[in-house]
């Protein structure tokens, strides 16, 4: 594994260890990712791409946290 | 957009325990032999690779298996198609997957379904706050990517599987704040490891574990609910009567929690099989719903199609291997590949009912509690895709919904991004039990087109790929 990568979440530099996954940086900063579709916060839930629960923006596309290695530069619309 | 059309003899989807070992046979029978899986690492669950090198599970067993395992099958020639998922399949067999932005269209003379396992949740009030995570997504967190799941967790809900959670957490220097088990420790409880003496060490392992990490441990005890504003800060928790139902009067509250990690065991991930029409039948003890296979040969009622693993019923890691050899042997024996010695299969055969037969007795430990989903109230969620909640099942079911899928129709349960994967077993306990149907009756949801979430155009430009079945319905086309 290379070294530390840089990640902006809604704008802001976020640090993390290359290769670990979106949703592990998400979940350790603020658990609460998205709304439901009846406006509830929701966060990471099942942690291996089943649930859907952890969508967030990656880069302009809706994408699983879970699933999503962290990039050097990547951007990521979560909830504020 | 990109779309590749890949060919072999057998394809084996899911390269956990069960897909290492089917891919490993077939290609020892000189199949051409393509796996795919989800993750960017082989290895499923159980094998899962940490993404930090010098962690407290870089070196662990279970680590070092799946990759020697998956190091096997590279050399063998078995060619991975990782970090890809499976949105189609038909018959015959083409099954279309998405990697990235790329659309794979794999045709197969033989598949084997080894898809895995994934969380049986029971829905209770607040499971859909922010901090509330399976028991499983806990363990990925800490085992392979170095994250703590939070600094005050409470560890909740019944089973083996919530022991090795525990020694995750020991493992890596992390304290729970409670455990909380459903079952108390009976008498029975050495009965699996008298006919199984071998697995008794591990067994007082995990134990020992538990104690280190958790200093709060109630057995006998269910967690009712969620509560906090906007993400997890407490836990309601009660004891559970003769009858197995939580007695509220008692209930008490755990204080100053960031994390509520909840698992009460797995169920079979039955898409790929279901959407193939083979059959399923129904096993609490075998996580329900899950595909009947000939366990002589591991194939399914589809011709070729081969299934093993936790698809044919929860059983863990042991019976996964050797089932997954079977199928890999049979699958390349259907693909027209030479038959490898009788004494082999038999040797391997009784193997797995001796493994059958551990996974079953521990099971017997731990009988899943469906009944549990009663506790949820009118405004607790049960599909946390669409919001559904109690009482809009129930109102489905006053109307005149007679079965899970008509449920479905009625309220958009399992309609959602992931296909009612979730929320489908407290749904099939719902109903059976408000109508007093046998868990067959009320059924389960059929697969549709797409399996998950795909971008169209990747979606299109794999089924473009597609060969045509029937050539009269080719030469139909304008």
């Amino acid at each position: 594994m290379s070294g530390p990568v840089t990640l902006l979440i809604n704008g802001e530099p976020v640090a993390a260890a290359a290769g670990v996954s979106l949703g592990s940086v998400l979940h350790a900063r603020r658990p609460a990712l998205r709304t439901s579709p009846g406006g509830a916060p929701r966060g990471l839930y099942c942690g291996m791409g089943v649930c859907f629960e952890c969508v967030v923006t990656v880069d302009g596309r809706p994408e699983r946290a879970c699933l999503t290695p962290v990039r050097d530069g990547m951007a990521v619309e979560a909830l504020p | 957009m990109s779309a590749s059309r890949i060919a072999c003899d057998v394809l084996v989807v899911g390269a956990g325990p069960a897909g290492l070992a089917a891919a490993a046979a077939a290609r020892e029978c000189g199949a051409d032999v393509v796996c795919l899986d989800l993750f960017a690492a082989a290895g499923g669950q159980y094998h899962m690779q940490p993404a930090v090198a010098d962690g407290p599970f870089a070196a662990a067993p279970q680590v070092a298996e799946g990759r020697a395992a998956a190091d096997r099958c590279r050399a063998l020639g078995v060619r991975f198609v990782l970090g890809a998922e499976v949105f189609w399949a038909e018959p015959g067999f083409t099954v279309f997957a998405r990697r990235g932005d790329e659309g794979l269209a794999i045709r197969a003379t033989t598949v084997v379904a080894a898809t895995g396992a994934m969380e049986r949740p029971i829905p209770f009030d607040g499971w859909t706050l922010p901090g509330v995570v399976a028991a499983g997504a806990a363990q990925r967190l800490v085992k392979a990517n170095g994250a703590a799941p939070g600094r005050k967790v409470v560890l909740a809900g019944s089973g083996p599987f919530l022991l090795a959670v525990a020694e995750t957490f020991a493992k890596a220097g992390l304290g729970l704040r409670a455990f909380v088990e459903l079952r108390r420790p009976g008498p029975g409880a050495l009965a699996p490891f008298l006919r199984h003496p071998g697995r008794l060490a591990e067994a007082a392992r995990l134990l020992a574990a538990l104690r280190r990490t958790a200093p709060v441990r109630l057995a006998g005890h269910a967690v009712i609910e969620a509560l906090g504003d906007g993400r997890v800060e407490a836990v309601r928790v009660a004891p559970v009567g003769p009858g197995g139902r939580p007695r509220r009067e008692r209930a008490f509250l755990i204080e100053d929690v960031d994390c509520l990690c909840v698992g009460y065991g797995f169920r079979p991930v039955i898409d790929l099989t279901s959407l193939l029409h083979a059959e399923h039948r129904f096993d609490d003890r075998l996580g329900g719903w899950h595909c009947a296979v000939d366990p002589a040969t591991q194939e399914t009622d589809v011709p070729g199609l081969f299934a093993a693993g936790e698809t044919t019923g929860i059983g863990g890691a042991a019976p996964a291997r050797l089932g997954g050899r079977l199928a890999g042997l049979g699958a390349a024996r259907a693909a027209g590949r030479p038959v490898p010695p009788a004494g082999d299969l038999a040797a391997t055969r009784r193997a797995l009912e001796k493994a059958r037969d551990f996974a079953a007795a521990l099971a017997a430990l731990y009988p899943f509690p469906g009944g549990l989903v009663g506790e949820l109230s009118p405004a607790g969620t049960v599909c946390r895709c669409e919001d559904v909640t109690r009482a809009d099942v129930e109102a489905a079911i006053a109307e005149g919904a007679r079965d899970v899928f008509s449920v479905k129709m009625w309220t958009r349960a399992g309609m959602g991004p992931c296909q009612g994967r979730v929320c489908g077993p407290a749904l099939g306990d719902l109903v059976a039990a408000r109508l007093g149907l046998s868990p067959e009756a009320a059924g389960y949801n059929r697969p549709h087109m797409p399996l998950r979430p795909v971008p169209l155009a990747v979606a299109e430009a794999a089924l473009a790929l597609a060969e045509p079945v029937h050539p009269a319905a080719a030469g139909a086309e304008p």
